[in-house]
């Protein structure tokens, strides 16, 4: 149950949000007016997110670096393709999480699943044992759930944001969201942590 | 009841998953007593209370330099194909201009090429071609006219000059070729492919008739080096459509 300052915070976000997103499209119709540098301030804006949003998904950081500079030339390349409906941090982080699902496929292709369970960071170390468990829960999951949870819980984005980065409806994000916490409890269940 | 299925069918495969969480020790009675007590929902509202407040790990980087460098070495790679060069949306601007020249430059190409095939037309440059063989510039005939074509086809190799008559015709087609003998000499003539058709020689003179479709050749040889002319006359239905002076040099 969400407290009432939290429902606070997270309209407060929403809102900042709303007003960067007014921000966002002015530079991109100024880049596509010839102003490359304004594609600058994009980059410097987003490229942490971009990146700790990368590293959630696939779990390794000087790959989360290339990937993200990809991401970067690919959105650039594309903005012609960039609808103003949409918001420009939806429309990067889809672009993002498709570039990070690529590559865990080519991950797994090479390495096979069994290393990548293997694969933990220096803030797993700082974690309390409660949320270690969680954590390895996640990433246990199917990619079209985990993906959802780095969004949603990760990114503290809306429904309504995570629907369109994903692409899907708000109804769907919350169904498979749903069904994501069913599979963490199912794999929980079996240790330790309730 | 389709939920509970899908939860049976899934355990195992979630009994695994659970296994391979790294540092973890499961066995029958892995879970605690207070597992028991509390309800499914309960669990899920856990997580989800676990979920919001995940640690918030965020890394600051600086890649804002590597990337501008990679746009701009992209972008000024990007080079211009010379139909979408500015000179040309300047002097074709409106689209539909554009679109009309296109439009106009294929029907120029397109006519040309009928023209070329049809009437047996030839480059400029085709007289020029030296060697062993080349075409007789200037002394092909091309006729077609209701439900009858006529084509004379001539070639020359070395001093041997090759004269192709094709017809393809449902009336029949007489064809007189008239030459100097002490100019030329009849090297060979028949007919290579035949539908209705008859032939007779005399001397200077060939004369062939010919209906449906028929390929007719003659071959000459020069024998002096002055300057003869070959008379083909051809009639049809007993009118001469065609009479020709050939100069083969």
């Amino acid at each position: 149950m969400k407290t009432e300052n939290e429902t606070e915070i997270n309209q407060k976000l929403a809102k900042q949000r709303e007003t960067e997103a007014t921000e966002d499209l002015r530079l991109v119709s100024m880049v596509l007016d010839g102003q490359v540098n304004a594609f600058r301030h994009l980059v410097e804006k987003y490229q942490s997110p971009v990146y700790n949003l990368i590293v959630k998904i696939i779990h390794d950081k000087d790959e989360a670096k290339e990937i993200t500079q990809e991401v970067f030339v690919k959105a650039y390349e594309s903005l012609a393709s960039f609808r103003s409906d949409h918001k420009f941090f939806s429309w990067i982080y889809r672009i993002a999480v498709n570039a990070a699902l690529n590559q865990l496929k080519k991950q797994k292709k090479m390495v096979g699943l069994d290393t990548l369970k293997g694969v933990s960071d220096a803030a797993e170390e700082l974690m309390n044992e409660r949320e270690q468990l969680l954590q390895k829960a996640i990433k246990m999951l199917n990619e079209k759930y985990s993906v959802l949870i780095v969004l949603k819980y990760y990114e503290q984005m809306s429904y309504k944001e995570v629907a369109e980065t994903m692409a899907i409806t708000e109804k769907k994000v919350r169904s498979r969201l749903f069904e994501a916490r069913q599979q963490l409890k199912e794999m929980l269940e079996k240790t330790s942590y309730f | 009841m389709l939920h509970k299925m899908n939860t049976e069918k899934n355990s195992d495969e979630m009994q695994k998953r659970a296994e391979n969480i790294s540092g973890l020790r499961i066995s029958d009675n892995a879970a605690s007593p207070s597992v028991n007590s509390m309800t499914d929902d309960q669990k899920l509202a856990e997580i989800e209370n676990d979920l919001n407040k995940l640690s918030q790990t965020s890394e600051r980087i600086d890649l804002a330099d590597k990337i501008m460098t990679k746009i701009e070495a992209r972008t000024n790679k990007q080079t211009v194909s010379w139909w979408d060069h500015p000179v040309w949306e300047q002097i074709f601007a409106p689209a539909q201009l554009r679109f009309a020249f296109v439009l106009f430059a294929g029907v120029i190409i397109g006519a040309s090429l009928v023209w070329f095939f049809n009437t047996g037309g030839t480059l400029p440059q085709q007289s020029m071609l030296s060697g062993t063989m080349s075409s007789v510039a200037g002394n092909e005939i091309s006729y077609a006219y209701q439900h009858a074509s006529y084509k004379l086809i001539p070639y020359r190799i070395d001093n041997l000059y090759y004269l192709n008559f094709l017809i393809n015709s449902t009336d029949e087609m007489e064809t007189e070729v008239t030459f100097l003998e002490s100019e030329y000499s009849l090297v060979s003539s028949g007919f290579l492919s035949k539908g209705n058709n008859n032939s007779a020689y005399y001397s200077g003179k060939v004369v062939f008739a010919a209906s449906e479709m028929s390929n007719f050749q003659l071959v000459f040889e020069k024998t002096t080096e002055n300057q003869a002319s070959v008379m083909v006359v051809v009639n049809r239905n007993k009118n001469q459509i065609i009479k020709k002076e050939l100069f083969l040099k």
